[in-house]
């Protein structure tokens, strides 16, 4: 394999002085930033000062209005690919941008630029200040940096190299081929990004980081006497490729081949109302989707959502507490602090089935009077922040999970949903079930296909009535929620879990 | 053709090619955009931008990548093709990936597809406002006292691309876009909040469908939600409303694609001229709809 020198990528955007950026490096065939320092990093390769941010902040807002803030982001994302047993495709992208934002009350006004310059940075700032119309709000004096823990700290200063990753990639191929002979295709794949952000508002405050993300993910197509399935496996979060050992690649093997070979069994479910078994973890993404967004402040706000007159009543019943939690160590969804420059926590949303919270942005919490719950995300520089979660999932209970199973006569037991739809206002789902078995007389029977789940989000939390204590987060690595046309990493779980009743859509008629 | 961008293309496959990429696809599309957003009669959101990318895809000895960037200085984007170009050669051959046969660039159709606008920037930020707020007023009003909030937006954009390949194909096109949509959210006597939406787009700003016909749309959509009732698990006929037909069709869409018809991955492998449906089914693809 050639060896490409570690050499500067990308030349600086030219600012006074004639700074020179080194940070973004080709480091043996793998773009990434060169270090992994925290602060200072758009004054030093941007010229991004203090009193720069305070003139476009300024302009921000010359109109008035309660506050403004600047989001600067430096994106770097790779990805490698593999099929027909041979990593064949490679892809890089650079992001680079401003975002500026002029709040008054619950408006927003909005502009942003590629371009890292003075002139480029005051006319979308005029642009953003076109919300207000009054006269100027002044800015603060000094900036202080942001004080919060780090959730997802980076093991190496150095960058590693293309070359153990092209390993990674054909490594978990080739596992995947090894573990059964029904598989005859596997595609797979490796992605990493890093994002460098800094947020500075009117208010004082300036939050600086390095949010690494990555995810290794197989797909397999298995065969048996004619019939084809197929399965998609992924792990990740906020890592860095020292996560990626070959245990990695084996779990991922494993969970890709067993759940595609245990496919060519399945069986069609009869339809109708059933108690319904969710196991630990990736059915989380039901409790994200169908349950979540309604708890999204702005929902609420603009009394779009059903929970939007339910505060301090009854929601779930006392086994349930659901949270959604910023600071789950290397969590897909995990934040030092949100892109208002909040620091991240851990928020309650139902505590003992009791609703206790919103998941607030700035405008939001003014809006309701309360503190900021660090909840204000956004996709990129492009896009202004809105309430968003970030690992939402239920806390465990006192059950075992045996005994959840064990106390279905009739029902399912869905390991992984997929394909979902939901309607926030009136709570309304609808997913379908990608794995998951029989439950006959309180053991797990044969696999499951062509079975879909649907209902009311609400309900559903109502009728949860027994949570094990076998709490999992999903670790998909590739999670994403997409709300108002922005994407933003997420993660979410649950422990195992019993609903009472859940209509479930299949093929098969009754007593068939 | 936008010349200033055609040349920048130009320079980045002759850049590339002193690099190594004999094949080589790059595109370069610029757009610029309005969004005026209002709930509940006041301005909630105002945003507005312009954009670049470029995209470069590339075939080197057999090998394939594709990078994309949106810093377009000549000194940066010499450095991104040839790192961009020295880690396509790590990666494994893939032969059967490569640009098109130039055979199939000839004979193309050189038609106006008539998507742009040229008056888009006739349209004052006023007139813009004017077009939000009839919108939101006549959901209002055909909502009543049901009606829990509102939402309503008007927002253009234009944009243009240059695509040009080292082996002889280039391309220009540009785009206008209008659309106006309002969302009302209604409350139901159980408290639950039905919503629905109604909107338009086009390409020329005369064509936008009237702003009070979205607005009373949008709000009898989700006054007839009101009262909604589960019904029984059944097998039954269904009519679905022609607005949400995509919504059926799309499931067909990646059985499709090419890519899982040679992966075997598609139900519709090896189905070629075989009946897959019903008669009545007929299922095009026409990018030449004016």
């Amino acid at each position: 394999m050639d060896r490409i020198d570690r050499r500067t990528f990308l030349k600086a955007t030219t600012v006074a002085g004639g700074a020179i950026i080194a940070a973004p490096v080709l480091f043996d065939g793998w773009l990434t930033f060169a270090g992994t320092e925290k602060a200072g990093y758009f004054e030093k390769e941007f010229g991004i000062t203090d009193a720069l941010c305070k003139k476009v902040l300024g302009k921000a807002l010359s109109k008035g209005g309660d506050f403004a803030d600047l989001y600067f982001e430096h994106t770097i994302s790779n990805s490698l690919g593999l099929e027909d047993k041979k990593v064949d495709r490679a892809s890089a992208s650079v992001n680079l941008g401003v975002g500026i934002r002029t709040v008054k009350g619950d408006q927003v006004g909005f502009g942003f630029t590629q371009e890292l310059t003075e002139k480029s940075m005051m006319a979308a700032a005029a642009m953003a200040a076109t919300i207000a119309d009054g006269s100027a709000t002044p800015v603060a004096g000094k900036f202080a940096p942001a004080k919060t823990s780090d959730y997802f700290p980076l093991t190496g200063t150095k960058p590693t190299p293309l070359a153990p990753r092209l390993s990674l990639v054909e490594s978990t191929a080739g596992k995947c081929f090894a573990r059964s002979n029904y598989v005859i295709k596997t595609i797979a794949r490796f992605g990493e990004g890093r994002k460098r952000i800094m947020i500075v508002t009117s208010d004082g405050v300036k939050a600086e980081d390095l949010l690494p993300g990555s995810s290794l993910s197989a797909m397999v197509t298995v065969e048996k006497d004619g019939r084809k399935e197929q399965f998609w496996f992924s792990l990740g979060g906020r890592r860095d490729f020292s996560y990626y050992t070959d245990d990695i690649a084996k779990e991922v093997a494993q969970g890709v081949v067993d759940a595609a070979v245990m496919l060519l069994d399945a069986v069609a479910v009869p339809a109708g109302e059933m108690p319904v078994v969710f196991a630990p973890g990736s059915p989380g993404v039901l409790l994200h989707e169908a349950v979540g967004h309604g708890f999204e402040a702005d929902f609420n706000r603009k009394k779009t959502s059903i929970y939007s007159t339910m505060m301090g009543q009854k929601v779930a019943e006392p086994v349930v507490t659901v949270v959604d939690d910023g600071t789950w160590p290397n969590a897909r969804g995990s934040i030092n602090f949100d892109d208002e420059g909040t620091p991240s926590q851990k928020t309650a949303i139902v505590e003992n089935g009791i609703l206790k919270s919103y998941l607030h942005d700035r405008i939001s919490a003014k809006h309701y009077g309360l503190s900021s719950t660090g909840n204000g995300r956004r996709e990129n520089y492009a896009n202004y922040p809105i309430p968003r979660m970030r690992n939402t999932y239920i806390l465990p209970g006192p059950n075992k999970p045996q005994e959840i199973i064990e106390s279905v006569k009739k029902g399912i037991y869905i390991q992984d949903v997929s394909n979902g739809q939901v309607n926030i206002g009136q709570g309304d789902f609808a997913f379908y079930v990608s794995q998951g078995r029989l439950i006959e007389d309180g053991k797990l029977g044969a696999p499951i296909k062509d079975v879909n789940i649907m209902g009311s989000g609400p309900k559903l939390l109502r009728d949860i009535t027994m949570v094990a204590d076998d709490l999992k987060l999903g670790w998909s690595g590739t999670s994403t929620c997409g709300k108002d046309g922005q994407l933003v990493p997420v993660d979410a779980g649950m422990p195992t879990v019993l609903v009472r009743s859940l209509t479930v859509g299949g093929t098969k008629k009754r007593g068939a | 053709m936008n010349k200033q961008m055609y040349d920048l293309c130009k320079w980045v496959l002759e850049t590339a090619g002193k690099a190594g990429a004999k094949d080589l696809r790059v595109g370069l599309s610029k757009s610029r955009f309005v969004e005026i957003q209002y709930r509940d009669r006041k301005p909630e959101i105002i945003k507005q931008a312009t954009t670049v990318q470029m995209g470069i895809d590339l075939f080197v000895a057999g090998r394939y990548s594709s990078q994309n960037t949106c810093d377009l200085r000549k000194d940066a984007l010499k450095e991104f093709i040839l790192d961009a170009v020295s880690t396509t050669k790590l990666i494994a051959e893939d032969p059967y990936r490569t640009l098109p046969d130039p055979k199939y660039y000839q004979g193309r159709a050189d038609i106006d597809l008539k998507i742009a606008d040229a008056s888009i920037d006739d349209l004052s930020a006023e007139q813009k406002h004017t077009i939000v707020k009839a919108a939101e007023n006549a959901a209002w009003s055909a909502g009543g006292d049901k009606v829990v909030t509102v939402e309503a937006d008007f927002n253009d954009d234009f944009g243009e691309s240059v695509t040009l390949t080292s082996n002889g194909f280039s391309g220009y096109s540009s785009s206008t876009g209008f659309g106006v949509g309002v969302s009302v959210s209604v409350c139901d006597d159980d408290n639950r909040r039905p919503e629905a939406d109604d909107y338009a787009q086009c390409h020329f700003h005369k064509k936008l469908a009237n702003p009070e016909t979205i607005g009373a749309n949008a709000a009898c959509k989700a006054m007839a939600k009101l009262g909604a009732k589960k019904i029984a698990t059944a097998t039954l006929p269904i009519i679905i409303e022609n607005r949400n037909t995509h919504r059926i069709i799309s499931g067909f869409f990646e059985a499709l694609d090419g890519r899982n018809i040679y992966r075997k991955q598609s139900f519709l492998t090896d189905q070629k001229g075989q009946k897959i449906g019903s008669d009545k089914f007929i299922l095009v693809d026409d990018p030449l709809i004016p």
